[in-house]
């Protein structure tokens, strides 16, 4: 199985992950900082105005606020790169044979590497808001990051094998994505919903952000129902983005 | 494990894909269109029910005009393509030199993609540091490799790609019309670099030209495609 070059070829995409950083940044002073900087901004002015509108105190909305904005950056980045990866990186398919599954590790790699850097945003409030994570809680963070993970690898491989097929497809994807953003309660609180609580039943994209801010603050509780939706929809995907990539993989390169 | 290639009754037939196949728009509304032409896809017939062997010690010149088939046969080979129907067999570690910019990053200095090529290349963090000085003084490139590759001309260029492929240790090289580029002191160097190395009797090195003079002096083998068929195979 094609799939497997993941753990045969890990090398490979890691050091290619790390390399497009590594040569983004390259000709800045603060390199990959620059985007912490970013978001540390962003993030200071959505808290400030958004905390006033919901009329909220700036020390609970805060946490919430920088847990959810930081990976929704990294999920939608993640999702926008990974379905663009191939059209990418066509000069590479049509030039040596390689794995489509190692380019998008690349690509995947090379924004959890983005998010690491922001992560720094996360340490920064645990300490400043005296917030306390014990073991189980942070291997519980662990285990639901994997499974974002493969969550997002599974649907980027679909979305990019779309893309690559229907070059018109690409911005819908990217209207859906901000698209989720306003109908996801990222700056926003889901109590404002009230009865209309089901629209976030539906969204994988809350049941992510949910779980990862629920594992990270005490006084949150998983919600397993979400977890297993998320297990669930992350296996159907899995399974099927194995299946059509399998089909269409000889096919990919005179799509190009 | 002995280096072989077989054809058998292999062809390769693709797509040729215009704006409006490419459009999801426009696939949903064709499902409702009765004009079949607008449905219609094109395809190649690239290669045609080829059959031959080509064994150890075998450098392969592969000759024919443009659109004979010449680079899907390469691309077949190293595993780039998949053969529409017909079997193809290959033994051995293949390594494709088919576009001279592969992999490059142009902003990277030329140090840095040697080392992302071998990479791509599926070559370990040992290999590389061992082999970076090999290549290096074998490009002749000096400082320049320390610069954007950007700033090389064609002739660094090719002695960068060269030299790098000088040092992968493969069962079969194949290279498309990749030879006779740059100055005539790399060429006369790279050459005999390829014929010191492939002229042995458990390696197989294939390469397209137009240049017939160049394919006589490094192959032993020319087999000439036009429109997809082999239509001569001879040894020389």
């Amino acid at each position: 199985m094609d799939i497997l070059n993941i753990f045969k070829e890990s090398s490979k995409w890691i050091y290619l992950g790390y390399h497009d950083i590594y040569l983004k940044y390259s000709r800045s002073f603060l390199g990959p900082w620059w985007s912490v900087l970013t978001v540390t901004v962003i993030l200071a002015f959505l808290s400030n105005v958004w905390s006033q509108i919901f009329d909220i105190s700036l020390i609970s909305y805060l946490p919430h606020l920088i847990i959810c904005y930081i990976f929704w950056l990294w999920i939608s980045s993640t999702l926008l790169d990974l379905s663009n990866f191939i059209i990418d990186q066509s000069s590479l398919i049509s030039q040596i044979k390689i794995s489509h599954w190692v380019l998008l590790m690349r690509i995947f790699f090379r924004n959890v590497l983005v998010l690491m850097h922001n992560c720094l945003l996360l340490i920064i409030m645990f300490f400043y808001f005296k917030m306390h994570i014990d073991f189980i809680s942070f291997v519980k963070f662990i285990i639901i990051f994997f499974i974002s993970s493969i969550f997002l690898i599974s649907n980027g491989m679909l979305l990019a094998i779309l893309v690559t097929r229907f070059r018109d497809f690409l911005p819908i994807v990217s209207t859906v994505i901000n698209l989720i953003f306003f109908i996801t309660p990222i700056i926003w609180d889901e109590k404002i919903l009230d009865k209309n609580i089901f629209i976030l039943d539906i969204n994988p994209v809350y049941w992510i952000l949910n779980l990862i801010e629920s594992s990270l603050v005490e006084r949150l509780s998983i919600n397993y129902n979400y977890l297993i939706n998320l297990i669930l929809v992350t296996l159907i995907s899995l399974i099927l983005s194995i299946l059509v990539h399998k089909f269409y993989r000889s096919k990919i390169i005179h799509w190009l | 494990m002995n280096v072989k290639i077989d054809f058998r009754n292999v062809n390769l037939i693709y797509p040729i894909l215009n704006d409006n196949h490419r459009s999801l728009r426009r696939k949903i509304i064709n499902i409702f269109n009765k004009n079949d032409d607008i449905k219609y896809i094109n395809h190649i017939h690239a290669l045609k029910d080829l059959t031959f062997s080509i064994n150890p010690g075998e450098r392969i010149g592969i000759r024919g005009h443009n659109g004979s088939g010449k680079t899907s046969l390469l691309k077949l080979i190293s595993g780039i393509f998949s053969a529409s129907s017909g079997n193809l067999k290959i033994n051995g570690s293949v390594s494709s030199f088919i576009d001279l910019h592969f992999g490059l990053n142009m902003e990277a200095s030329g140090y840095e993609n040697i080392k992302t090529k071998l990479r791509l290349l599926g070559f370990e963090k040992k290999f590389i540091v061992e082999h970076i000085p090999k290549i290096i003084n074998f490009s002749e490139l000096g400082d320049f490799i320390n610069i954007a590759v950007k700033n090389y001309s064609s002739g660094m260029l090719v002695r960068l790609s060269f030299s790098i492929l000088h040092f992968i240790e493969t069962d079969i090289c194949v290279m498309d019309e990749w030879l006779g580029v740059g100055d005539v002191n790399f060429q006369k160097k790279s050459k005999n670099a390829v014929l010191r190395k492939f002229t042995t009797n458990d390696k197989i090195f294939i390469l397209t030209s137009h240049d017939d003079d160049l394919l006589n002096s490094c192959c032993n083998r020319i087999i000439t495609l036009d429109k997809g068929a082999v239509i001569d195979d001879k040894k020389t």
